[in-house]
């Protein structure tokens, strides 16, 4: 059991996990891996109000397929990361002379 | 719809009409769309059948900002009616609970009427859905979408989490926020945390770490 998270304000208490694949009961199947959280209100006269948030950010960015369009929602306070990589661009990375990123949002 | 207006006097004179649309009571089996206008309230009833069993009320947001709050027995008449009983984070996708206990103890009653009320600050646009089911007090978490529940003094709520793209490395953002002032021996919840020996819920303990 580890806990229990950093202060941020009078208001907010932030966690981080490392999350290592290796760490998962399953090694074939880590997508099934289940974090268990707990959240203690250790004021004995208080009932607390408590809002809980979990995002988990990737160290493996999406490929980026240079001849497609990608959609995605990213949330306040949020981002994605993408990778171009010349795996997934084998015959057009090695001649790109300019690079152009053209972000819309509706 | 017709208006019939009998002008007996000459003079200017303006029609004006404000509609609003008889929303159906939610049920679990059907998700509902939203849409709200800026500065107005939309509510939804649900009523709650079982004593034992939790209820969660989930708003995705598409577009737009609002507030979404609860309230018990009586339609609130904004967000600040002092009918509403919890009242989500702030966020564009968002979720209240309430266990059996929250309900008997907090509100009142654990059966009966609902509502979940929206009030938008610019056009809202979203899904609504209702999940009532024996979560025993614990409850799955989705990726960026807030949960919002009471923890009564001196105890734990619990949740799960998982995500698809766990094969690969990362970090897990974990944000806890209380909604009151507190005083200066009061205390932001502790966050405890482990990782399941196993996927099923009753196997998964926080002593079995």
């Amino acid at each position: 059991m580890k806990g229990p998270g950093m202060l941020k304000n009078q208001y907010t208490r932030h966690l981080e996990i490392e999350h290592d694949p290796s760490a998962c009961p399953s090694k074939d199947d880590p997508s099934q891996c289940y974090y268990l959280l707990a959240f203690y209100n250790k004021n004995s006269t208080k009932i607390m109000t408590t809002s809980v948030r979990v995002h988990f950010q990737s160290y493996d960015p999406g490929d980026i397929d240079l001849t497609k369009e990608y959609q995605n929602v990213v949330e306040y306070g949020a981002f994605f990361n993408y990778e171009i990589n010349p795996a997934v661009n084998a015959d057009i990375q090695p001649f790109i002379k300019s690079l152009k990123v053209k972000l819309t949002t509706f | 719809m017709y208006v019939v207006l009998n002008v007996v006097v000459e003079q200017r004179y303006y029609i004006t009409s404000l509609s609003k649309q008889y929303n159906e009571a939610l049920s679990t089996t059907l998700s509902q769309t939203l849409m709200v206008n800026p500065f107005e309230q939309e509510c939804y009833e649900y009523f709650v059948l079982r004593t034992k069993y939790d209820v969660r009320f989930f708003v995705y947001g598409y577009t737009g900002q609002a507030d979404i709050y609860v309230a018990a027995r009586n339609e609130p008449e904004g967000p600040k009616s002092n009918r509403v009983h919890l009242r989500a984070a702030f966020g564009s996708s968002t979720s209240v609970a309430f266990s059996p206990a929250d309900r008997k103890d907090l509100v009142g009653y654990s059966t009966g009427t609902y509502w979940v009320c929206i009030f938008a600050y610019s056009p809202f646009s979203g899904l609504l859905v209702t999940q009532e089911a024996d979560l025993t007090g614990r409850y799955d978490l989705q990726d960026s979408v807030i949960l919002t529940k009471w923890v009564k003094q001196s105890e734990y709520f619990y949740s799960r989490y998982r995500n698809s793209a766990f094969a690969s490395r990362g970090v897990l953002h974990i944000n806890l926020e209380v909604a009151q002032s507190l005083g200066e021996d009061d205390e932001v919840p502790f966050i405890q945390w482990i990782v399941c020996k196993s996927p099923i819920w009753s196997e998964c303990e926080l002593t079995s770490a």
